[in-house]
């Protein structure tokens, strides 16, 4: 019986070797990726770019990302971008320029052009969008302790007045700083990290639900393994469409043959990759 | 019997009309087994006029006074002509004799039913012949018949699912005795639940929807079981490559009463044990079976009152368990149906009957590990349904044959439950055990009325208009619908007819699925306040044709279909998320995970069929295109559906050299279905000044081009089949050998890229090569 079984399985396996085909298909070239957003409230703007990996093309050129030429328009200003030596990931270029030099305003709209010496050049536009208004409140603040599974943590909301007439993209985050200071090369630095919570971005139509206009709540947790004397802030964020649904592709970036692919969104055209904007309010909560 | 008082009001008022005029009426049977005919059609070559059985097998006629010769005919059966003195009401039953099939022409119907049928994109299979088309691993199946039909689609390869003019497969109302089947697959699609040796008819209906027919958009497969022989015991086996099955049937009380059983169970998991054992040194076990169990049972309480019980009950089961590790886990899924019907006669002219239906479908995970502590673990997520309805068919006259009715159903949605057991109780959190007993449940009704008329003007035209009122509650939300059905039909000439009907629908119930190749984790789910019912409308409009007194048939159909609130998965969802966490603590709710859109569909289907003579077959074609438009997919721009498919050919041919050998061949061809393919990948390099804890920092990304933008290679297949079949003295013996794939083409079932040498290469991966196979049936006289 065992034989038989054998013989049968080498048959059924010589059939599945058969069944595997190489297809051919016409290559792609690879395509520019931009990333990066303007925020009045930020230092500095900082854009990124990269190439995509064609599954069959040409591989990139990435000497191509280091001589790129980078620049912001807004009304007849256009300022170029400047290289930046920073580490970044996977042959990514940075390109940066202070804001005290451009400054980014609330309500404007903002160009991007991206050209290659090759001459391959990609353009994007955003609208900065007017930060939340400052009446938001911390509510219904709750210690939680630790189980068999789960850190103790601190769970509170986030109560705001949605601004009507227009659809609204948010985002939450946190940043928490310690008291630790340190010298390096005569400055005194402060140590920041972030809460450990997953970052929230929803829009003022969440879950089928309009609340255009409505108050609204957003429930936060905060895991209780910072130090007690720690200083917490909760980041506000208006953003752009173009910034939550760059990023909201990746909050549903589970992939395989039984699901349905996410496609990422772009506003790059010709392009991979976003250029949004975002605008903050910080606060700090105590628990 | 209590008759309702808007029927007696009806009779009072067109008495005056039916003066002089009376009524025929019975039963039509098959000789030897008295089964029940359906179809049956009871033709008046003097007025050029007539009637047909419906699905209980009574007809009425009525007609001036007079001497008339009443001609019974019916597909694959010998014709009788009886005259009849019509002086007052008569009640006359006909017996029908099977033909043989090898001769030339088994009936010579005066009037063929493809032309002169008023009802359009209607498909009767006829059951005998499922029982002669080749099919994988010699299985026969209703749902793969169904497939070869024009303007069905068959989605992946083997699978039984079927996408009927741009539906999607929950879209399609299976019912068997009036109860809905919800999941109509074993093995993740590649056998269907029905069984052919239980089934008495099939009718398939793809628009041009009578009134009596609501709840899904796309089609209607209507199938009934057989009675059971009330003349005298008998059966028939099969053993087959992969299982077995068995059928008894036979009268409870002659003439009066009977019943039949069928079962089947594959037998894979039995042949395979021994292997499994030994290799296990006899600690563990792991297998896979199905089976179908039928039973139906029937009694006439006297000549206007009859009684039906059926049942369907089938399961899926995948186990495996280990002794010495004391661990035991499965994954089951089936369903169970069961239909009390009443059929009652209020007067020769008035039929009617009355259904209660349960049905239920469900998908259970189980796991128990003992080795240390007991531990249990249970998931399951179904449908289960408590229905009533209740049918009144009025033969006015030759020209009005009214149908009016009303039904509900009671629905309980599970999406998920799940329960957990385990010694350590104790020493667990309460909310964590909370958490892993959780029972999500939605209850609600849906309910609907209808009436409908065969209206017969004069010979040349026929219509049927009909109203739908469907109602839907789940707690305090409530949707009502009003849906217009009609057909119309005009004889341009003997034989030829044009046809064009309209129907809109709704359906209240959706299917949740990222597959599409019929995995049991499909859920059903219920319309709700955010997730709203789909409607669709469809019109449709062509030719009929009949050729040599029937023995030929011809239809050409075009049709438009345009579908509104048709759901999916959000892109990246899928049902294992429905099974998590997402990461805030909250559940997460289905209604979130899926989103809303439009689809639309258009094309046109020849269908050329022979219904008679040595050969028989059919030519299906279908050209079809399919669009859907999300605005949360593919970044709302409209794209082509997976099943999307331009051209589609079905032909399949039988012939019988003689009374012992049956040859059979099928061949099909589509246009590859629209899959979405990776062109490249990208480093997404998201922001991480304020996202500051998703883990996709350091991941590619899949760059795609767009949603179903790749078509992959044409599917097309040729299966052949031998019969031998030989009378024994106790029966007749008929052994199948089936080739699935003759040529063994190697179509595609998915694509993936594989890295070689440092190059990508895409691979197309296929399923199943040529396969032969035997199978031994015994049908006992």
């Amino acid at each position: 019986m065992r034989q038989i079984f054998i013989f049968v399985t080498l048959i059924i396996l010589q059939a599945c070797q058969t069944l595997v085909e190489d297809v051919d298909l016409e290559p792609v070239d690879p395509k520019l990726v931009v990333t990066g957003y303007v925020c009045p409230q930020m230092d500095s703007t900082v854009i990124q770019i990269n190439f995509s990996y064609p599954k069959k093309g040409p591989l990139p050129d990435f000497n191509l990302l280091q001589t790129a030429k980078v620049e912001i328009k807004q009304d007849t200003a256009i300022l170029l971008l400047q290289k930046s030596q920073e580490y970044t990931y996977y042959n990514t270029v940075t390109y940066y320029i202070s804001n005290i030099l451009f400054p980014i305003e609330e309500g404007k709209e903002y160009n991007l052009m991206v050209s290659l010496t090759n001459g391959d050049t990609v353009r994007a536009k955003c609208m900065v969008p007017v930060k939340p208004a400052a009446n938001f409140e911390f509510a219904d603040v709750k210690h939680v302790s630790g189980s068999l599974n789960d850190s103790p943590y601190t769970s509170f909301r986030l109560k705001f007045l949605d601004a009507p007439n227009q659809e609204n993209f948010y985002l939450l985050s946190g940043e928490t700083y310690d008291y630790y200071y340190y010298l390096e090369d005569t400055v005194i630095l402060i140590n920041k990290y972030y809460f450990d919570i997953p970052s929230q971005m929803f829009t003022d139509h969440t879950g089928g639900y309009d609340f255009d206009g409505k108050t609204m709540y957003s429930n936060l947790i905060k895991k209780d393994d910072t130090p007690e004397d720690s200083k917490n802030y909760i980041l506000f964020c208006s953003i752009d469409e173009n910034y939550y649904r760059y990023h909201s592709t990746f909050n549903n970036s589970e992939s395989g043959v039984f699901i349905e692919p996410s496609l990422v969104y772009t506003n790059i055209e010709n392009g991979l990759g976003y250029f949004g904007a975002v605008s903050y309010r910080s606060r700090e909560i105590r628990f | 019997m209590k008759i309702p008082f808007w029927f007696v009001l009806f009779l009072v008022l067109t008495a005056p009309v039916l003066a002089q005029k009376h009524t025929l009426s019975g039963y039509v049977r098959e000789e030897g087994s008295k089964e029940l005919l359906i179809g049956v059609n009871i033709f008046v070559p003097e007025l050029n006029t007539g009637s047909i059985t419906n699905e209980y097998g009574f007809y009425s006629i009525t007609l001036p006074a007079g001497t008339y010769n009443f001609a019974i005919s019916y597909v694959g059966y010998q014709k009788k002509t009886e005259e009849i003195i019509l002086d007052k009401d008569v009640v006359r039953n006909f017996i029908l004799t099977p033909g043989k099939e090898i001769e030339e022409v088994i009936v010579a119907g005066d009037r063929s039913q493809n032309s002169r049928d008023v009802q359009m994109s209607t498909i009767t299979i006829p059951v005998r012949e499922i029982k002669n088309i080749p099919v994988f691993l010699g299985e026969k199946d209703v749902l793969k018949v169904l497939q070869l039909m024009p303007g069905v689609q068959k989605g992946s390869e083997g699978q039984t699912g079927i996408y009927v003019r741009g539906g999607g497969p929950d879209q399609n109302l299976m019912i068997l005795d009036d109860a809905p089947v919800y999941n109509a697959q074993h093995l993740f699609g590649f056998f269907s639940v029905f069984n052919g040796d239980a089934l008495r008819s099939v009718e398939l209906m793809k628009g041009g929807f009578p009134a009596r027919y609501g709840g899904r958009l796309s089609s209607v497969i209507d199938m009934n079981m057989k009675d059971g022989n009330r003349n005298r015991y008998t059966g028939e086996f099969g053993i087959g490559a992969v299982g077995a099955r068995g059928l008894i049937e036979g009268p409870i009380i002659k003439d009066k009463s009977s019943f039949i059983v069928s079962a089947r169970r594959t037998y894979i998991d039995i042949l395979l044990m021994p292997i499994i054992l030994s290799e296990s040194n006899g600690d563990g076990m792991a297998g896979y079976y199905f089976y179908d169990f039928n039973a139906k049972a029937n009694y006439d309480i006297d000549d206007k009152n009859k009684l039906f019980l059926s049942g369907y009950f089938g399961r899926d089961k995948f186990y495996a368990r280990s002794a010495g590790e004391g661990f035991k886990a499965g994954i089951g899924w089936g369903n169970a149906t069961g239909t009390l019907r009443w059929n009652h006669q209020y007067s020769p002219k008035a039929f009617a009957n009355s259904s209660f239906i349960v049905s239920r479908f469900r998908f259970e995970i189980t796991g128990e590990e003992s080795e240390v502590e007991l531990i249990k673990f249970r998931y399951y997520s179904g449908i289960m349904d408590y229905g009533l309805k209740h049918d009144f068919h009025y033969f006015h006259s030759t020209q009005h044959t009214i149908r009016a009715g009303i039904q509900s159903t009671y629905h309980i949605f599970t999406p998920k439950a799940r329960s957990f057991k385990t010694s350590l109780d104790e020493e667990i959190d309460q909310e964590i055990l909370d958490f892993l007993n959780r029972k999500e449940e939605y209850k609600s009704f849906e309910s609907g009325i209808y009436i409908e008329d065969l209206y017969k003007p004069d010979a040349r035209w026929q219509l049927q208009p009909g109203i739908r009122f469907s109602a839907y509650h789940m707690e305090n939300d409530a949707y009502y619908s009003i849906e217009p059905r009609f057909s119309a039909s005009f004889m341009l000439t003997e034989n030829l007819s044009v046809k064009s009907s309209y129907a809109r629908m709704k359906q209240y119930i959706h299917l949740l699925s990222n597959t599409g190749i019929g995995l049991p984790t499909d859920l059903w789910v219920p319309a709700t306040k955010l997730v709203k019912p789909q409607e669709s409308q469809q019109i449709a409009g062509g030719f009929a044709k009949d050729l040599f007194n029937g023995v030929y048939n011809i239809s050409l159909e075009g049709y438009y279909k345009w579908i509104e609130n048709a759901i999916q998965y959000k892109p990246g969802a899928n049902f294992f998320i429905e099974l998590d966490e997402d990461g805030s603590g909250n559940e997460v709710d289905w209604q979130n995970l899926v989103t809303s859109g439009t689809a639309k569909s258009y094309g046109m289907e020849v269908f050329a069929q022979k219904t008679q003579g040595k050969f028989t077959g059919w030519i299906g074609y279908t050209l079809s295109w399919t669009k859907l438009h999300f605005n949360e997919i593919n970044f709302g721009n409209e794209f082509w559906a997976r099943y999307d498919r331009r051209n589609d050919v079905s032909l399949v041919g039988i012939y019988e050299i003689n009374s012992d050998i049956k040859l059979s061949a099928v061949w099909v061809y589509g246009t590859g279905n629209a899959v979405t393919l990776t062109t490249g990948t990208f480093y997404p390099n998201p922001d991480n000044h304020f996202l500051n804890s998703n883990n996709f920092w350091n991941e590619f990304s899949n760059d795609y081009n767009a949603i179903n933008d790749f078509r992959m290679e044409a599917y097309h297949r040729l299966d052949l089949g031998i019969q031998f079949v030989k009378e024994k003295a106790r029966g007749t013996r008929t052994i199948e050998i089936n080739v699935y794939n003759a040529y063994n083409r190697k179509n595609p079932y998915f694509y993936d890229w594989e890295e070689r040498k440092g190059k990508n290469v895409l691979i197309k991966y296929s399923l199943f090569p040529i396969i032969p196979s035997i199978s031994y049936n015994f049908k006992f006289k």
